[in-house]
């Protein structure tokens, strides 16, 4: 795995609030609880703050795997 | 709209939809402290009614649903805002109050359950504040004693708001239902259990505790479901 892609899900479970090695590229968000309202906005938040990228709840909707939020960050 | 009556005291509860943030007023000799504004015409009237001419608004944090209502009460009634220094920075900002992500919170919930909150949503929502502080302040307001702190760990510009000796305004320091959240921007874990959680635990178990979100209840029933929760 690319280390920006290690970077970004190191970023999520701190957002979700979970342990470190949690997630992986290929773990479904529908399947995490803590994938709430709440992580979606801090991902929002993040985006912005330390990567100076909009995304967008619309762009956040259509998310559908680690991976994808991966691949928008990379 | 709730009413809850604390001795001979009398609070206005509002909620701010599906959200739940509480917005709290106290009315005193045509005076009214507003805590966590929010759009309320039914609490407008009964200002009117109760004939008040000036409020003091005083902010738990710096979050949009805790500050939603500020424009628009000051274009209601004379009104003063106060809360912490960095509160008073970031509610300028719709990044750092977060109204920018705030529609977030509208993923995949039903149309019909967030349309008075989205009604009255803005991306670019900011305001300001009249008067800030830093560390403490004590006010005699009306001859009650009110005296607020920092508190950073919800948030960056967090006060926990003590009326007289057993009511606190938590914010989201402690609410009613839910566990504490420190994962939103500018909240810090560390932070909340070095500078809040010690203050909440000093209190005497039978305080009132008015929470950002959920029940006004006595702290030993807060903290309640706050211990069961985490032993799950």
């Amino acid at each position: 795995m690319k280390m920006k892609a290690l970077e970004i899900i190191h970023m999520l479970e701190e957002t979700m609030d979970l342990d470190e090695g949690t997630l992986t590229e290929e773990s479904v968000l529908e399947e995490i609880e803590e994938w709430d309202s709440l992580s979606k906005l801090t991902l929002m938040a993040t985006a912005k703050k330390d990567y100076q990228k909009n995304l967008t709840a619309k762009q956040v909707r259509e998310f559908k795997t680690v991976k994808d939020i991966c691949d928008y960050f990379v | 709209l709730k009413i809850k009556k604390i001795g001979t005291y009398l609070f206005y509860i509002e909620s701010f939809g599906f959200i739940d943030s509480r917005m709290y007023v106290f009315i005193k000799n045509r005076k009214a402290i507003i805590i966590d504004p929010q759009i309320s015409n039914e609490i407008k009237e009964i200002l009117e009614i109760n004939k008040v001419k000036e409020c003091i608004i005083l902010l738990t944090h710096e979050h949009y649903d805790h500050i939603s209502g500020v424009n628009w009460w000051r274009e209601q009634i004379p009104c003063k805002v106060l809360c912490s220094s960095k509160c008073g920075e970031n509610i300028e900002n719709p990044e750092k109050n977060s109204a920018r992500y705030f529609n977030a919170l509208f993923i995949k919930k039903e149309e019909a359950n967030i349309k008075t909150v989205k009604n009255v949503y803005k991306d670019d929502f900011s305001c300001k504040a009249d008067m800030i502080y830093n560390d403490e302040i004590h006010l005699n307001w009306e001859g009650e004693k009110i005296y607020l702190r920092e508190a950073p760990g919800h948030s960056e510009g967090g006060s926990l708001i003590f009326f007289n000796d057993n009511i606190v305004f938590t914010g989201d320091n402690l609410v009613n239902g839910n566990l504490v959240i420190t994962r939103l921007p500018g909240g810090k874990k560390e932070l909340y259990k070095k500078k809040v959680q010690p203050v909440l635990e000093a209190l005497s178990p039978v305080t009132w505790i008015f929470p950002g979100h959920g029940e006004v209840a006595q702290l030993y029933e807060v903290i309640q479901y706050a211990k069961t929760e985490r032993r799950k």
